[in-house]
């Protein structure tokens, strides 16, 4: 209490009780004023920040804030074909050797061995393994893969120039004009789904053919696929396809110790899958 | 202000320039719009077409393909699955484009590709052993296209949509489940599923047809069976004369040591001596009786209620 005496005194403060109304800006009002001023920035600045989130409308009626893309395979249904890995090529135009899709052939044995092939990415479909005999083979399944377009997506992070990206409606892509083909992403996707593009010397990956599904068309891989293992649809639409597909079934995602949240669900998935 | 001041403040200001401008050059506009991002590059993402078109696409010039193949079961097979881009097909015929092939399909593995037998496939989709199939239907070349007796478009050359073919209870026989045989010879337990046997409910017809010329095939041969769940499937529509044809047409590349062949319909319907009128009848408008099976004992069993009753109370009462 004295001290509190002591510091008033030096300070030499003007009472309260002192002001004089009409006066000149007294402490009280000051801290009105700057009270308002700050919420008015803060407004404005949160004013400002919805503006922004909002990105424009694409093609006259897409709005990406909208939707929030993701895929679901049926590992049950895909019989192996390559018709998706062709369609992907053919679509977005991906160079000899190098897959924005493919499709693995996993091949469990009696002795506890798993084999994992996929021969050219699947793009011509699949032959018997020549190198096991089917009464060794306790079980066998096919593993289309893709990008995850991960909710945490290591790829994105380790990107130096900000070239890779989330969209707003969850999809990871690359920006081609500014990507400097480093080739960090590609070593940071712990699911192998990046690749060097050497037409255009950038990186390069599934774009869920974003040129498609923003004008309402199915992604090539899903249009391609004839049984039905391939759906892809917006998680933020209650109705959609994919959250009814997932609202039934039992659905594991890839390397889920890793924290990436991939939107990218398989059905029917085997824990040995990686 | 004392000259050392005034040089390091000139130079840091000039460095603030430099840094400034090399900023400028660097980030592209629209960077950190709407994060650490350029923000033209999703509309640019967006912006590309499209190359593969969709069936409904093709389907506006090649309107009697297309109405073949949405009778099929390939109707869930794109077009582009088999002959490549519709876009880049419209710019090589219209001149604006590179030739590109439409047929890479005309060959036996772009058929095996989805139905070639092999380990990881789904039990449910139909797949062939081309060794064996080429010996029961006697065809001597081993390189034998599969659409010179199956069309592409249509391959089973159904008269009815898929979607329309008729539910029918599950027709395979209790070791589906049960790997034991002789769970087969035990009653059922209250509240199992009727599964059928073709011969529980059409049992005429069965003994009828063991005693025709095509008693080594099975019923699923000519009235295909395609299985939907665990308890129901469809019986597609067969009928067409193109349907007997792919066993019976007579080919450079076939024996006919095994099955009676004839050149065409046209051609057997001409021997015969058939009037114009009778030009569109179908094979088994003669050939049921004498080659196939009777048609007495046709009539369908409503619910599976009434198929177990008809079974002689062997089975469940659901």
């Amino acid at each position: 209490m004295s001290e509190e005496e002591k510091k008033g005194g030096t300070l030499s403060l003007p009472e309260p009780s002192e002001k004089k109304p009409g006066g000149s800006l007294a402490r009280r009002d000051l801290l009105k004023y700057s009270a308002a001023g700050l919420a008015g920035l803060v407004t404005l600045g949160k004013i400002d920040d919805l503006l922004a989130e909002s990105y424009p409308t694409i093609g006259g009626s897409y709005h990406p804030d909208e939707h929030w893309w993701g895929f679901v395979v049926d590992l049950r249904k895909c019989i192996g074909c390559g018709a998706c890995v062709r369609a992907c090529k053919e679509e977005n135009s991906v160079p000899d050797g190098f897959f924005r899709t493919w499709v693995e052939r996993y091949t469990f044995l009696k002795d506890g061995r798993v084999l994992v092939d996929s021969p050219d990415g699947a793009l011509e479909g699949f032959e018997p393994r020549a190198d096991v005999k089917p009464e060794e083979v306790t079980k066998s399944f096919f593993v289309p893969k893709l990008c995850n377009h991960c909710e945490q997506s290591p790829c994105v992070q380790v990107c130096p120039v900000g070239a890779s990206y989330q969209s707003p409606d969850g999809l990871v892509l690359i920006d081609k004009t500014h990507c400097i083909g480093c080739g960090y992403c590609v070593q940071a996707c712990p699911y192998g789904c990046r690749y060097l593009n050497p037409v255009t010397g950038t990186a390069d990956k599934c774009t869920m053919c974003y040129h498609r599904i923003s004008k309402g068309l199915k992604t090539a891989c899903v249009e391609a696929c004839p049984h039905g293992a391939r759906h892809y649809g917006d998680l933020k639409d209650p109705n959609s396809e994919v959250r009814r597909l997932l609202n039934t079934s039992r659905y594991g995602v890839l390397k889920p110790d890793l924290g990436t949240h991939p939107k990218c669900f398989y059905i029917g998935l085997d824990e040995e899958v990686v | 202000m004392p000259t050392y001041a005034r040089r390091l403040f000139v130079l840091l200001v000039i460095l603030f320039a430099i840094g400034l401008t090399v900023r400028t050059l660097a980030v592209p506009k629209g960077f950190g719009e709407f994060g650490h991002w350029r923000a033209g590059a999703l509309a640019e993402e967006a912006a590309r077409t499209p190359t593969l078109q969709g069936k409904k696409v093709c389907a506006q010039c090649h309107r009697a393909e297309f109405a073949a193949h949405e009778l099929g079961p390939h109707v869930t097979v794109q077009c582009e699955d088999c002959h490549g881009s519709g876009a880049k097909h419209v710019a090589s015929e219209r001149g604006s484009g590179a030739k590109v092939a439409m047929f890479r399909h005309l060959k036996q593995a772009n058929c095996l590709a989805c139905h070639g037998q092999l380990l990881a496939r789904p039990k449910l989709f139909p797949t062939i052993d081309v060794k064996q199939h080429f010996a029961e239907v006697g065809v001597k070349d081993p390189k034998t296209r599969c659409q010179e007796c199956h069309n592409p478009h249509n391959p089973l050359f159904l008269d009815h949509p898929v979607a329309e073919a008729r539910k029918h209870p599950l027709i395979h026989p209790c070791t589906d489940c049960h790997f034991d045989k002789s769970i087969r010879t035990r009653p059922m337990p209250p509240g199992h599923v009727v599964t059928f046997q073709c011969k529980d409910c059409h049992a005429a017809i069965v003994a009828d047809f063991a005693q025709k010329a095509h008693a080594s095939l099975d019923c699923t041969s000519c009235h295909p069976f395609r299985r939907e769940s665990q308890f129901s499937g469809v019986i597609l529509k067969t009928g067409n004369p193109k349907f007997c044809l792919m066993c019976h047409e007579s080919h450079p590349f076939k024996t006919d040591a095994k099955i009676p062949l004839i050149v065409s319909l046209q051609g057997h319907l001409n021997d015969l001596g058939a009037p114009p009128e009778d030009m569109t009848k179908r094979c088994v408008d003669c050939h049921l009786q004498d080659a196939i099976h009777q048609t007495q004992g046709l009539s369908i069993v409503e619910t599976p209620a009434e198929a177990a009753g008809a079974k002689g109370g062997s089975g469940a009462k659901p």
